[in-house]
């Protein structure tokens, strides 16, 4: 594991690597703060601007904004009372209490540290496990990886909200839109309808950037009106370094449930707020205070939705699975520079890997600072008004969809997912299924039908990997709903 | 514009059923491996269904609120309309004109300001994506 973690420092001791790490942490706050976009937008929008970087900076910009990104969402969220990203909910019950109360500067420094700590902390998991789960990786063929595809897909049952069957629709909507173009066994035209373009199917990152920056543009122009976002104004004396030592064990309870849900595909940052805030108000020794603007019911959530970001990378880079909304982007990230994830890429890649596991600690270092100087800059752009940041979204929705392929079908592709995804947001379907099914659509058919080829028609689940998988297939899609009463629970209480 | 969700849930339903009738009109369909082209569309098509049935029969269904439905409608014209005319016009003229017109669509008035916006903004997309990734963006009549 040293010579590894030696072989990360190496990778990333280049200026252009720590630029692209500075960057992303940069724009990761930035895409925080904004009310309306979250990281997963942020990286989405991101991705057209590294087409001409190397695999290695474009990935550590990707990473370091990811991990920014679940920060700078705790910023309005203490602010004005408005989580910019959905994992942020949970500190708005003790980080605006405590802005109310004249103290908005110990909210955010509180935030910023325990963030930071939190997500250290799920970079060492990352580093500790991710090799030996690549490992046992190694040994997946047609059949394992046929269960694992069903295992990433029951993530669904967690990214459906209310309705669980409204998720499962959303999937076989992606699923169903995987299998347009060539069938990869016979070369049969599937659903092309005569476009030689869809031959190759449909293009992964304009349906990403249709589906989640565009889409987010139009629900936008609906609640201009009444989505008027004020300049801040509050001192910032930020918590003395006694106060914040009284804060460790929360901090360090929160980083291990965060690093703990964020290995399971699809549990989230969101979730993992909630539940970190729950579990510190239980071992807390003054529960009352929370809701009430204590730092503890900060310093929670906030490790907590950091510390899930390591733990998301972990399956992403190891087998290819995406763990939430904005490793699937990550994932289609990897795809662009020609990069397949998976156990491979430790062998082929291994500086690469490397190179994001310690670009990934240094972010966290590069978050702390810019965190606590650029606290009256973040509310200043959290003043941008819509109207102006909202258009832009869509021009470089458009611009960039176009630069994938420089094709214009690409950019059709993007606006039709757009409208699309609008549509399916209206009407309370989730949106990250289409997503996860359109990366998990082509693994699932084809190794399928590989497993039956080998197996001459005799495909049998019994094998002990895949019958695993499968197991943990249905466990995982019953799992959320236990998870949710838990957060339901914790949110009454 | 229509508020329940059952609305999309028939939509998608009658996608389904279209889908499926145009499978039959895939070429070469021979199995390969005791599965054909045709078998996971068609599986998909079923399993969607299959659940959009359900949702659908299922109640209380979900009521959806439109505040601004003009405002969204002009919204998607002007993307649609910028990409119609992205290839002949060019990026240069179109996207200044299109961040003036979306965000006055949105109510904002400072005209210096937005004009500065919608200028620098269209320049520096266009050093980012055109001079430093060189992404060929299409410039309609100034193309030599």
């Amino acid at each position: 594991m040293i010579e590894n973690l030696a072989l990360g420092i190496h990778t990333i001791s280049n200026f252009p690597a720590l630029l692209a790490i500075i960057m992303g942490v940069v724009l990761g706050i930035l895409v925080g703060v904004m009310p309306g976009l979250s990281a997963s937008t942020g990286v989405a929008l991101l991705v057209p601007f590294t087409y001409g970087m190397s695999p290695l900076a474009s990935m550590l910009l990707l990473v370091s904004l990811y991990m920014a990104g679940e920060y700078g969402g705790s910023i309005t969220a203490i602010a004005i009372g408005t989580p910019g990203t959905p994992a942020a909910a949970a500190t708005v019950f003790d980080g605006y209490a405590l802005t109310q109360k004249g103290l908005p500067g110990m909210a955010l420094g509180t935030s910023v540290v325990a963030s930071t700590i939190g997500g250290l902390f799920g970079a060492m998991v990352l580093i500790a496990f991710s090799e030996p789960l690549a490992k046992v990786a190694l040994s997946f063929g047609a059949p394992e990886y046929f269960a694992l595809a069903i295992f990433g897909l029951t993530i669904i049952s967690s990214m459906s909200g209310k309705s669980l069957l409204k998720g499962f629709i959303a999937m076989f909507l992606g699923l169903l839109i995987k299998t347009v173009g060539l069938d990869p066994f016979t070369g049969t035209e599937r659903f092309t309808f005569g476009v030689d373009k869809l031959m190759d199917g449909i293009s992964f990152i304009p349906a990403l950037i249709g589906l989640f920056a565009l889409s987010e543009v139009f629900i936008g122009i609906e609640h201009l009106s009444s989505d008027v976002v004020k300049r801040a104004k509050y001192s910032f004396r930020i918590p003395s370094l006694r106060e914040l030592a009284g804060l460790w064990r929360v901090i360090l309870q929160s980083s291990i449930i965060g690093s703990v849900i964020g290995v399971l595909p699809g549990a989230g940052a969101t979730i993992t707020s909630f539940i970190c805030y729950n579990e510190a108000k239980r071992f807390s020794r003054n529960p009352e205070k929370f809701g009430t603007g204590c730092l503890e019911g900060v310093a929670a959530p906030e490790s907590g939705n950091n510390a899930v970001v390591g733990g998301a990378l972990i399956p992403l880079l190891t087998l290819g699975i995406p763990g939430s909304a904005t490793a699937a982007v990550l994932i289609g990230a990897l795809m662009l520079h020609g990069l397949i994830p998976g156990p491979m890429l430790f062998v082929n890649h291994g500086d690469l890997v490397y190179g994001i596991f310690v670009g990934l600690s240094v972010a966290c270092l590069f978050q702390l600072l810019f965190g606590l100087m650029g606290i009256p800059l973040w509310i200043k752009i959290i003043s941008t008004p819509k109207a102006l940041l909202l258009p832009a979204i869509g021009a470089i929705a458009i611009v960039g969809s176009f630069g994938t392929d420089y094709s214009l079908v690409d950019v059709w592709i993007m606006v039709g997912f757009g409208i699309l995804g609008y549509i399916l947001r209206k009407y309370k379907f989730p949106v990250t299924p289409v997503i996860l099914a359109l990366v998990l659509g082509g693994i699932l058919e084809e190794n399928f039908r590989r497993a039956l080829i080998i197996s001459n028609g005799n495909y049998s689940f019994t094998q002990p990997i895949s019958l695993a998988l499968l197991i943990l297939s249905v466990l995982s899609l019953g799992s959320p709903i236990l998870i949710q009463r838990l957060t339901r629970s914790g949110k009454k209480s | 514009m229509v508020k329940s969700d059952r609305f999309i849930v028939i939509i998608f339903i009658a996608a389904g059923v279209f889908l499926y009738t145009w499978s039959f009109r895939f070429e070469n369909g021979e199995a390969v491996g005791l599965i054909a082209p045709t078998f996971f569309p068609r599986m998909i098509i079923g399993c969607l269904i299959a659940c959009c049935l359900l949702l659908l029969i299922r109640k209380p269904h979900v009521a959806v609120s439109f505040p601004a439905p003009r405002a969204v409608f002009a919204g998607m014209a002007l993307v649609v309309g910028y990409v119609l005319l992205m290839d002949r016009v060019g990026y240069l003229i179109l996207t200044p004109l299109f961040l003036f017109l979306f965000s006055t669509l949105m109510g904002y008035r400072r005209r210096m300001l937005l004009l500065l916006f919608c200028i620098g903004g269209t320049l520096s997309a266009y050093l980012v994506f055109h001079s430093v990734l060189g992404v060929p963006l299409p410039m309609g009549i100034f193309e030599s």
